[in-house]
């Protein structure tokens, strides 16, 4: 059974705490609310917001919640990135000298939570972490890159970075800082090398919009503007081989965030607004599942009347025309999805593995059962 | 000139094409449009702390998509310009090529494209249709701030443009943002037609007038 609950008036990013009892969502604005998760019904509706992070002043673009050390960092258009520890019950920041001269696009914790990663506007990436010393954190840059960055994502076990780019273009950094990873450290290229070396360039032929390392870190998906999905075999990739990438190109709108989920399958959404499932049977190519919906567990509660007649209002009054046929979508959310994440908990009476949210204000959860629906 | 509005009135009476015939025209343009809406928030990578529509600035190649042209007659086209985080949207009206439209589906045969035939009402009827266009459209572009996607001033070469931006998506459903963008486009042309009726009714009127005054 899916959740959905209204919590904000707009979603543009949202983040789970380790135990899933707190979520950081961004309305949309220079600010950071902290909501609690209720633990009785209603789901929908506003969560009681214990917090609100606001020290950035523009719209703030990442945030992602370490779930170890329970420390939040923010990334914003404002060119600033904090580090929010929680001091007593409340969140302190603390500065991070990124040094780049255009916005900051998303924000990435290292698998250790010892550094995390900055895309930016200035077509660099910043690498950051903190030095007791001066009591902030520091940031190292991995260049390279002819446009934005839009993404990040760390390897799960090794010290290396992917990078999404506007140049079209995914590429693979080593991430290795001799000071926190130790001398040795291993990677699917060997021994790792000096920080900020270019391992790997995939050709997307369209924006790269996002990447994402599977829970083994045998495989990177990225997703391009061209509606084109690619899946990068790593162990391949760095023997050099031509066939280690392979790309599935999709008959939706693009895909603008993607996840891979604890069992090995990837999901992904954005301009297509219902998540689709890509996988790939035992030694079988990647391939488009299915799409999920929310047929089987949903509520029908906007059948009656009253609604319906609702919704024509509502349409002549946001767009000014009558014409209610097409009102609403049939899927869950009726704007881009902006945020994909795991979740692997329970909400008052429905499991979720990952959760998606939207502009429309809603955190969508959803579960085994539609992953399996959308699998048949 | 009256003898030109006399004759202009009576094409009246030559059937319209509905909304029937421009229907193909209408889902190209609207499949075309979804495709391009794809559009998120982007900040300046140039100017630090701008958020501009990059279709404006154009200041980054890589972020400006191939500009695609749906044609449906030589006076008769939309323009679709995408970028990252923002589409410009431009219409070149039928009502230009309506004269010429209707002298050819009146002659038997179908004309070349600058025919020499009544070379002289072609060109009257396109200046009425011009001033209707021109003036009509300024009307609705001194008022865009109402209209929240209208651009103040078309592309050159174009009627009357719209600027979608990613706030625009964010605050409006798409898929009713593209209905009205639509709807525009089919009530722009039946106005300038209706418009045009009524001027050539009205020179009629004054026509009868001026010569029953006269006999």
């Amino acid at each position: 059974m899916v959740f959905e609950a209204r919590v904000e008036s707009a979603i543009t990013i949202h983040a789970w705490n380790a135990d899933r009892t707190l979520l950081a969502v961004c309305p949309n604005d220079n600010t950071i609310a902290i909501l609690k998760v209720p633990t009785a019904e209603p789901l929908d509706g506003p969560w009681e917001r214990v917090a609100t992070l606001s020290e950035h002043d523009a719209l703030v673009t990442g945030i992602a919640w370490a779930p170890t050390s329970n420390k939040i960092v923010t990334v914003s258009q404002d060119r600033n990135a904090y580090v929010w520890t929680q001091v007593g019950g409340e969140w302190k920041p603390s500065l991070v000298i990124l040094r780049i001269a255009a916005a900051a696009t998303s924000v990435q914790w290292s698998p250790g939570e010892e550094k995390f990663a900055v895309g930016s506007g200035a077509k660099v990436v910043p690498v950051c972490y903190y030095e007791a010393a001066n009591d902030f954190w520091v940031s190292k840059m991995i260049k390279d890159h002819s446009s934005t960055v839009g993404a990040v994502a760390w390897h799960p076990t090794a010290p290396i970075l992917a990078t999404a780019s506007f140049d079209c273009r995914c590429r693979v950094f080593s991430a290795h800082l001799r000071n926190i990873d130790g001398k040795e450290a291993t990677t699917p290229w060997g021994a790792a090398a000096k920080f900020g070396t270019l391992l790997y360039t995939y050709e997307a032929y369209g924006w790269v919009l996002d990447v994402a390392f599977s829970a083994a870190g045998d495989a990177l998906a990225l997703t391009a503007q061209n509606s084109t999905v690619a899946v990068v075999d790593m162990a391949a990739a760095a023997a050099g081989s031509e066939g280690a990438a392979q790309t599935i190109r999709l008959s939706e709108l693009p895909l603008t965030k993607l996840l891979f989920l604890p069992d090995g399958q990837l999901v992904g959404a954005g301009h297509c607004y219902s998540p689709l499932l890509i996988g790939r049977a035992e030694g079988a190519p990647w391939a488009v599942i299915g799409k999920l919906s929310t047929s089987a567990g949903r509520t029908k509660k906007s059948s009656s009347k009253v609604d319906s007649a609702r919704r024509m209002f509502q349409a002549a009054a946001s767009t000014g025309t009558l014409d209610s046929g097409a009102a609403t979508l049939d899927s869950l959310h009726q704007f881009a999805v902006c945020g994909l994440q795991r979740f692997g908990g329970r909400v008052v009476q429905s499991d979720a593995v990952f959760t998606s949210s939207a502009l429309d204000g809603k955190i969508v959860g959803w579960s085994a059962r539609e992953i399996a629906a959308a699998a048949q | 000139m009256s003898s030109g509005f006399l004759r202009g009135g009576s094409s009246g009476t030559i059937p319209r094409e509905g909304n029937f015939a421009l229907k193909p025209y209408l889902d190209c343009i609207r499949e075309t449009l979804g495709a391009a809406l794809c559009v998120s928030n982007f900040a300046s990578q140039i100017v630090e702390r701008h958020n501009k529509p990059e279709v404006e600035v154009g200041t980054s190649s890589e972020l400006l998509l191939n500009p695609i042209v749906i044609r449906r007659s030589d006076h008769e086209s939309v323009l679709i310009e995408s970028a990252v985080n923002s589409v410009r949207f431009s219409i070149k009206a039928r009502i230009a090529a309506e004269g010429v439209a209707r002298l050819a589906a009146a002659s038997p045969h179908p004309a070349p494209p600058a025919p020499p035939l009544r070379g002289s009402q072609v060109k009257q009827l396109d200046e009425m249709d011009e001033i209707l266009a021109r003036k009509f459209t300024r009307f609705l572009m001194l008022r865009a701030d109402n209209f929240i996607v209208l651009r103040r001033k078309p592309v050159p070469g174009y009627d009357i443009s719209f600027l979608l931006t990613n706030f625009n998506v964010e605050a409006l459903w798409k898929h009713k943002l593209i209905d009205f963008v639509i709807q525009f486009m089919e009530e722009i042309d039946s106005e300038i037609s209706a418009m045009k009726l009524a001027v050539n009714e009205r020179a009629r009127m004054v026509g009868y007038q001026y010569l029953r005054e006269m006999c």
